[in-house]
């Protein structure tokens, strides 16, 4: 079997090359937004490029803080998604990290995980003057049928859209294709965070974020499915990662990608973080629904910065259990205004239960808010509660 | 009949001064089967009107000496904040419910933070699309009869059409007085601007036919009395809700009119009527998302831009004052938007952020008014 190293290295390049030959091949480029369902536009032959992932790698890449800068946005800089700095700094960056994103012919924006990134776009597509498409997911999928309704048919809009502008007919063999491999990477995605269930761990938790990749930008590809096969079989005999008895902890919300690690602290083997519930968000429900199109309603819609705040304290509430946690950090991340809303009543509630839980603030992207004396001095006080 | 003063400190006082609010909506007539709270102009108050509820717009201003310290996360918007606070005070106690709108991420925080903390009034949330196609129409209209259910369940008063298309009426009598009132403040200075605001602002809370008969006291004597100072400079302020009284006050004592706005509350609430022939709800729900667009919506870009460089075109501006509440993220994206608009046509701006709870401006806001206002026109 292929390692999955070789495989995410694949798939990084074929990521960042498919948007440079897109153009050479003049194949419509679409910037989307994190939960846009791409499987749509992919049977429609639209090569698809996230400008949130990017902005990840330029925070990993340490080029954040300037590019944020570049976005001459003033004293907004403190205010805005940092993804969404990063973005607009591109137009001014000198080198970009592998030479930028291709230049968008439409932009899809969904509201499924924040209102910012319909903002975002929208502003992009008046500064190019470029076709915008919004998917409108107004809340978590219960009962709702006119909710249903109402996505189905903003699906239909959303292929007469693509239609217009590119000439392309939905493909619904190369449909089905991709939402079968959707799911079956959502399956296998999910493996690789039960690889840490129970102790020993077998794969330390930053290596979990950073395979998240491929369940971003290639979404419904055999690729992704071959990619998470081979990182659960690399690890799931693996007992070297931690002492069977280390203190489990859980990571709640973004990550800090401008760190080697992601987390901060100088965690060692008594101390661990298991899990980062965020990548966890990625994966998505497609086994509701009659058809291909069906399925992407409540796969799309049911994202959890669309649940209300009971179902969310109750979803990660119920990962302390199953993962038995013994402590929460929650990164109280000050670019994703929907994400706070649940970080105090969790905190209340895991208290209720006996779990403690302390709240780091900072920002996902942006290493200015990030102060790396007062969050070590913090997780050493919330190391001494868990001692005690 | 009372005088123009006494109206407008009466408009001032419902605005800036939480006890007179207070003292007022505890005095509202028995007719109502309670107060309805609600936020953002994408609620309908024609519907909670006709079941018989009392619609009262949550504005700022509200006391928080008694709070419990308990706060929101700092990058949700200082209203939000505020509201949160209030609430927690149990400033909004006296309501039968409030309702919330599927709007930006900040007010989601605080519908999130209602349902879990706050508890008391019962919250319904109003999920409006943001999209402004056939489908959004068709969803809205669903939801809009939904709503008008859990209206009429909530109250006990299950309304005929008829009876709604009664209420509509008056609240279209209001939005075209208002826009009669704009028509005037173009030419006429017999009104102050922060004095137009608190009297479009106090709408948001006083009854629905004192309002009405006010405006139509107010709009004669201003046609009786026109006005015309050539010395004042034209501005125009934009931004979220804007309720800051003492903010527009000084902004026009440094010599300037507020001639026009683009605020949530103000022009936004006011343009386009409901139809009254058809389907109301389908009529409501297209009056709605086709009225003047909040930055929260997907209205067409190039209409929206084609529709604001005419509008201001036609007023002879000298300055426009963007006034955005810390935080306030839909704002911060629109100011960006309409810049550009306002350069090319050679508009002077001045971004301010405040913080929505500070009825004090600071000096250095204040120089930089003071200083804006001066060169406004120049160029």
């Amino acid at each position: 079997m292929e390692s999955s190293k070789s495989i995410l290295a694949k798939i990084f390049a074929e990521y960042y090359l498919s948007g440079t030959q897109a153009k050479k091949d003049k194949q419509p480029v679409a910037y989307v937004t994190a939960f846009t369902p791409v499987e749509i536009l992919r049977a429609m032959d639209v090569v698809c490029m996230y400008p949130e992932s990017y902005a990840v790698v330029c925070s990993a890449s340490g080029k954040a803080k300037e590019m944020i800068h570049s976005s001459r946005m003033g004293s907004f800089s403190q205010d805005l998604c940092s993804y969404s700095l990063i973005d607009f700094g591109t137009e001014h960056f000198g080198k970009l990290p592998f030479g930028g994103l291709p230049e968008p012919d439409m932009l899809i924006a969904a509201n499924n995980q924040c209102l910012t990134t319909f903002l975002w776009f929208k502003l992009l597509a008046q500064k190019k003057n470029i076709p915008l498409f919004v998917i409108d997911y107004p809340v978590a999928i219960e009962d709702q049928d006119s909710v249903r309704e109402y996505i189905a048919r903003q699906y239909e809009s959303l292929i007469d859209f693509v239609k217009q502008h590119t000439g392309h007919n939905l493909n619904t063999q190369k449909l089905n294709e991709q939402v079968t491999y959707s799911a079956k990477a959502c399956d296998l995605w999910l493996k690789v965070h039960e690889l840490n269930k129970h102790a020993p761990i077998r794969i330390d938790a930053y290596k979990i974020v950073d395979a998240l990749f491929p369940m971003v930008a290639a979404k419904g590809t055999k690729m992704a499915c071959d990619y998470y096969e081979a990182l659960v079989s690399e690890h799931q005999h693996r007992n070297d990662v931690s002492s069977a008895d280390s203190v489990r902890l859980l990571w709640h919300g973004y990550p800090m990608w401008f760190l080697a690690k992601k987390f901060p602290g100088d965690f060692d083997e008594k101390f661990q973080i298991v899990l980062d519930d965020y990548t966890l968000w990625w994966n998505l429900d497609y086994k509701s629904g009659t058809n291909d199109i069906d399925k992407l309603i409540p796969a799309y819609s049911n994202t959890y910065l669309n649940w209300p705040i009971y179902k969310k304290i109750d979803w990660v509430s119920e990962l302390v259990k199953e993962y038995t946690i013994k402590g929460v950090i929650c990164h109280a991340n000050r670019s994703c205004r929907r994400a706070l809303a649940d970080i105090a009543p969790l905190r209340k509630e895991l208290s209720k239960s006996g779990i403690p839980a302390v709240i780091i603030e900072s920002d996902m992207a942006n290493p200015d808010f990030y102060s790396k004396e007062q969050v070590n001095l913090r997780i050493e006080s919330f190391r001494d509660t868990l001692r005690t | 009949m009372p005088t123009i003063q006494h109206l407008l400190e009466k408009c001032k006082n419902m605005v800036s001064k939480p006890d007179s609010r207070r003292a007022y909506l505890l005095d509202v007539p028995q007719k109502y089967r309670g107060i309805t709270g609600y936020f953002s102009n994408y609620i309908p108050e024609e519907i909670i009107a006709a079941a018989g509820l009392y619609p009262m717009r949550v504005i700022g201003f509200w006391d928080t000496s008694k709070s419990p310290q308990r706060s929101l996360f700092n990058p949700v918007c200082s209203f939000v904040r505020d509201v949160f606070l209030a609430a927690s005070c149990g400033e909004f106690s006296f309501l039968r419910n409030i309702v919330f709108p599927n709007s930006c991420d900040s007010l989601r925080v605080l519908r999130q933070m209602w349902e879990y903390e706050i508890k008391k009034p019962k919250a319904y949330t109003l999920l409006h699309p943001i999209n402004t196609d056939d489908s959004s129409v068709q969803y809205f209209t669903h939801q809009l009869k939904a709503f008008a259910e859990e209206m009429k369940k909530e109250s006990g008063v299950y309304f005929t059409d008829a009876e709604l298309k009664k209420t509509i009426d008056k609240y279209n009598q209001t939005r075209d007085l208002l826009r009669q009132l704009y028509d005037i403040r173009r030419t006429n200075t017999f009104l102050t601007g922060a004095d137009a605001v608190a009297l479009m602002t106090a709408g948001l809370i006083l009854e629905r036919d004192e309002y009405n008969s006010m405006l139509r006291q107010i709009i004669d004597e201003a046609r009786q009395n026109s006005r015309d100072d050539k010395n004042l400079k034209r501005i125009m302020i934009m931004g979220p809700l804007t309720d800051n009284y003492a903010l527009l006050d000084k902004i026009e004592r440094f010599g300037a009119i507020i001639v026009d706005d683009d605020i949530t509350n103000g022009s936004r609430y006011c343009s386009r009527d409901v139809e009254m022939t058809g389907d109301l709800y389908e009529n409501i729900a297209r009056r709605y998302l086709f009225a003047d667009p909040s930055p929260t919506l997907n209205s067409s870009i190039k209409t929206d831009e084609q529709a604001f460089q005419r509008r201001i075109n036609g007023l002879d501006l000298q300055g426009v004052i963007y006034i955005n509440q810390k935080f306030c993220e839909p704002h911060v994206h629109n100011y960006l938007a309409k810049l550009e608009i306002l350069k090319q046509s050679g508009i002077n701006v001045l971004m301010l952020e405040i913080e929505h709870a500070g009825l004090d401006v600071s000096e250095r806001d204040l120089l930089r008014i003071e200083s804006f206002i001066e060169i406004a026109g120049r160029n």
